[in-house]
């Protein structure tokens, strides 16, 4: 029962360290456009979403990109989003000025434009 | 080994796929619910003095920790190496261990103690806690 408890405690007390989980849908975005330049220095593509460390003035930021099948419909590839590249972010950023949090809707890599939600505007 | 796993042929569609990956996070998900949509019932009337109707409610528990550990070991293996380091994951398969050595150790007997009873929906519930809690660990 201690051990229990001890394993109950821990993963409860995982709980208040929120870092790079990804968001579902946009109501935690905040509604005004948002753009960000940056360099990627991690990227963690793949199945159940992506995502991009980019630092940007300094600061270390979160950017949420497609999962696999909607980079790939943009015309992303993984290799664009590799470590060490330039890369311009627009989208939203989370609603929580504390949180450096950007979820993209289009990307800017070498002059080109992808358009990860075709649907937004 | 983790590095093999991740780097598998199955890993890395389950990694790319569009309808796969979804497909057995449901199955997990599905698995979770038949499991404890049949160990909650069952243990709720053992704590109420109740028939815990065990012919019909043990299957399903069975089945359904089946389906939720073979689609887990599914989802574990695209991102090894990460799950391992995760302490809301490591919780969840210390709980996991502890609640399948208390079903194995108490499968046996039919009338179950109240005590353990209590012990094994906390168990259980404790793993799905844990589990939850990966993706924001």
């Amino acid at each position: 029962m201690t051990l229990t408890r001890r394993s109950l405690l821990t993963a409860l007390i995982a709980l208040p360290a929120l870092p790079a989980f990804a968001h579902h849908g946009w109501r935690w975005t905040d509604d005004g456009e948002f753009e960000l330049t940056g360099r990627i220095t991690a990227a963690q593509l793949g199945n159940p979403h992506g995502i991009l460390t980019v630092e940007a003035n300094g600061e270390v930021w979160t950017v949420e990109v497609g999962q696999p099948w909607r980079n790939e419909q943009a015309g992303v590839t993984d290799a664009m989003l590799a470590p060490g590249g330039d890369i311009t972010v627009r989208g939203h950023r989370a609603a929580d000025p504390a949180q450096l949090v950007v979820k993209a809707e289009r990307l800017l890599i070498g002059g080109q434009t992808y358009d990860l939600y075709p649907d937004r505007s | 080994m983790i590095d093999w796993l991740e780097s598998t042929g199955l890993a890395e569609h389950l990694r790319r796929s569009r309808w796969t990956y979804p497909l057995v996070s449901a199955g997990h998900l599905l698995g979770i619910a038949v499991l404890l949509g049949a160990l909650v019932p069952m243990q709720v009337q053992r704590l109420r003095g109740l028939d815990p109707m065990v012919r019909v409610l043990r299957p399903y528990a069975i089945a359904g920790l089946a389906l939720a550990a073979g689609c887990g070991v599914l989802l574990f293996m695209t991102r090894a190496e990460d799950y391992l380091a995760n302490p809301a994951f490591q919780a969840k398969l210390a709980l996991l261990a502890i609640a399948l050595a208390h079903a194995t150790w108490y499968l046996r007997l039919d009338v179950l103690p109240k005590r353990a009873t209590a012990v094994s929906l906390l168990l259980w519930l404790g793993v799905l806690g844990a589990g939850r809690m990966i993706a924001f660990a």
